[in-house]
């Protein structure tokens, strides 16, 4: 046994590779962090995302639904941070277990839409016939108005998480198609995926393991703002009453619902409203970190 | 240029063909029916399946599209709720959407090109990181939410400004207008300064600055005209958005524009009136697109040589 552990280590052939990537990594690491706003933005999302990792340990999730009759419409206090609804429901619980629905829908719709998005970018990066085709129906799926598409959609469907997942996914596919493809496009083209080619790196592996992760940075950046983007959209789709419906305590419908509450308890709509614009400001703040750690180079 | 142009024009009518097509079929596809939709939930099957024959839905897809494409070359369309024609029933409501989308898209446009600029110059400076961080925070609020705040405020804490409607002159659109802006003025004035601050380095502002080119002259004129694509982009983007934009607007404010009438529309399961909301929207989308490569070909040289011959 001792033999086999003292035996010299064979070089490893990419260990240079290995510790190019490593450098590039920590690299990418040291300019994010030089990045005073990105860093803000991060911190901001991990508090987020405390809240909703652990929301069940913060407060019990009973409270999002139970209401109190006693305790309808109380202005914020030390029993209820937030305040409480019409029905009395704890609205500081609400909008804590309110991120999983409006986070989950923008982070679910941004990864499916990535993946499909993806998938129909590869094969017109692969074969030019499919991307003709491909790119023809791209070009009348943009010039559907996607607003409209989306209210199509969900009234069809009806309003819920799930459905609100799929439309803001069918909605945003066509922007991820056109946006990886143009990266993956330029990458084909490079010189090391001809020789791979040549050498008979088989279709598949050709894409997984040399366009695809050459093609990453923007895409990740991209992917990044997106979700954003997605939750900001999922709210005012609910807010609008066209979305998640109220009972659910995502935010754009507790918004929703506080529009009958103006004048008598404005804070049920500054509370969610705060909520979002706080999430998506720390998305964005990453975004644009990534942005600027990943492409040194670009313009800010 | 002009045979590219009508060339462009000709191939918009198959595309929103398409495109009203699409819309219709995943309308088809989708559960729900007019009857449904809009009698009480009393209503007995009968009274229903009358409704739905009466209004035209229960004829086939063909009949329906097609009859549809006939209502449009002859101007005629009948809404499934009100039995009016569509086309009046928008035209009545055209006025409204249009000024107030004209009105934010002007002074989005002035505003966010304009600030993006200064932050250009003066990069770095108070100023540009202040604005900065205001465009980072406006494109983080959603816009309905800046609605609510302003709403809360001056309408139903201060009571100077009016909460619905559009009965009160000009006041009545200072909110719309603004909660419109709120969002496009941030998008705007970032994609300004990155374009700027790109041209803004390159050796030819470098040598326009040496030849002793007033500033002025080298910011408006070398510089803007080269940062100009992206921005134009975007905003003719925002021009085409104006019919369809405002939805989310006029819906906090119940104002009676196009995007109350195409949400009604969805909700009524009235398909010939979202197919000419669809056709509206789509084919402004198309001018505008069309517009956008017109001004690129009226801006650089390059581009115009690629359309001629």
């Amino acid at each position: 046994m001792k033999n086999v552990l003292n035996r010299p280590r064979r070089p490893d052939p990419y260990e240079n590779v290995k510790r190019e990537r490593d450098s590039r990594f920590r690299e990418i690491v040291k300019r994010y962090a030089r990045n005073r706003a990105a860093v803000i933005g991060l911190l901001l999302f991990l508090v987020i995302l405390f809240g909703i990792v652990f929301a069940n340990l913060i407060v019990p999730a009973s409270l999002v639904t139970a209401y109190d009759r006693s305790a309808k419409l109380q202005p914020p206090s030390a029993a209820h941070i937030f305040g409480t609804d019409n029905l009395g429901r704890d609205v500081f619980a609400r909008i804590l277990y309110g991120s999983r629905i409006t986070v989950g829908i923008g982070v679910g719709a941004t990864l499916a839409s990535l993946v499909i998005g993806a998938i129909i970018a590869s094969v017109c990066a692969i074969s030019k016939k499919a991307d003709f085709v491909i790119m023809r129906i791209i070009d009348v799926a943009s010039c559907v108005p996607a607003l409209l598409l989306a209210l199509v959609l969900l009234a069809a469907l009806g309003g819920s998480v799930a459905n609100m997942m799929i439309t803001l996914t069918v909605v945003s596919v066509p922007g991820f198609v056109i946006m990886i493809r143009s990266v993956l496009l330029s990458i084909v083209e490079q010189d090391y995926i001809k020789a791979s080619r040549l050498n008979g790196t088989g279709t598949l592996k050709l894409v997984l393991r040399h366009i695809l992760p050459n093609a990453l940075d923007p895409i990740i950046v991209h992917a990044t703002m997106t979700i954003s983007g997605m939750m900001l959209s999922a709210a005012a789709l609910s807010f609008i009453g066209m979305g998640v419906s109220p009972p659910s305590p995502e935010w754009g419908a507790m918004l929703n619902f506080a529009q009958g509450y103006y004048k008598t308890a404005p804070y049920l709509a500054i509370f969610p409203g705060v909520a979002i614009a706080l999430t998506a400001l720390s998305i964005n703040l990453i975004g644009d970190g990534l942005r600027d750690a990943l492409d040194p180079k670009a313009v800010k | 240029m002009g045979r590219y142009i009508l060339r462009r024009l000709l191939y918009m009518i198959p595309m929103i063909f398409l495109v009203v097509l699409l819309v219709f079929l995943i309308m088809a596809i989708t559960p729900g029916d007019p009857a449904t939709n809009n009698l009480p939930i009393t209503a007995t099957k009968e009274v229903k399946e009358a409704y739905n024959a009466s209004v035209g839905y229960s004829d086939s897809l063909s009949v329906r599209f097609f009859g549809f494409v006939k209502g449009v070359l002859t101007g005629k369309v009948l809404s499934y709720t009100s039995g009016q024609n569509i086309f009046e029933e928008l035209g009545r409501r055209l006025p409204l959407t249009l000024r107030l989308g004209l009105v934010s898209f002007a002074i989005a446009a002035v505003l966010g090109v304009s600030l993006g600029i200064l932050s250009a110059i003066k990069q770095y400076s108070f100023l540009d990181t202040s604005l900065t961080i205001l465009a980072v925070l406006f494109a983080s609020i959603p816009s309905f939410f800046v609605a609510i705040v302003l709403l809360l405020y001056f309408a139903v804490y201060r009571g100077v400004l009016p909460t619905f409607g559009m009965n009160d002159g000009i006041k009545s659109y200072i909110l719309p207008v603004v909660t419109l802006v709120s969002g496009s003025i941030p998008v705007l004035s970032r994609m300004t300064r990155s374009a700027m601050l790109g041209v803004l380095q390159q050796d030819y502002i470098r040598t326009a600055r040496a030849k002793g080119v007033p500033e002025k002259s080298v910011i408006w004129k070398h510089a803007l005209k080269n940062a100009s694509f992206p921005i134009i982009t975007l905003l003719l983007g925002g021009l085409a958005n104006v019919l369809g934009g405002s939805v989310i607007a006029e819906s906090i404010f119940s104002l009676p524009g196009i995007g109350t009438y195409m949400l009604k529309a969805i909700n009524e399961k009235n398909v010939p009136g979202v197919m000419t909301c669809t056709l509206l929207l789509s084919a402004v989308f198309m001018l505008a697109m069309l517009l956008n490569d017109i001004c690129f070909a009226l801006i650089d040289p390059k581009v115009r040589a690629r359309y001629q011959g």
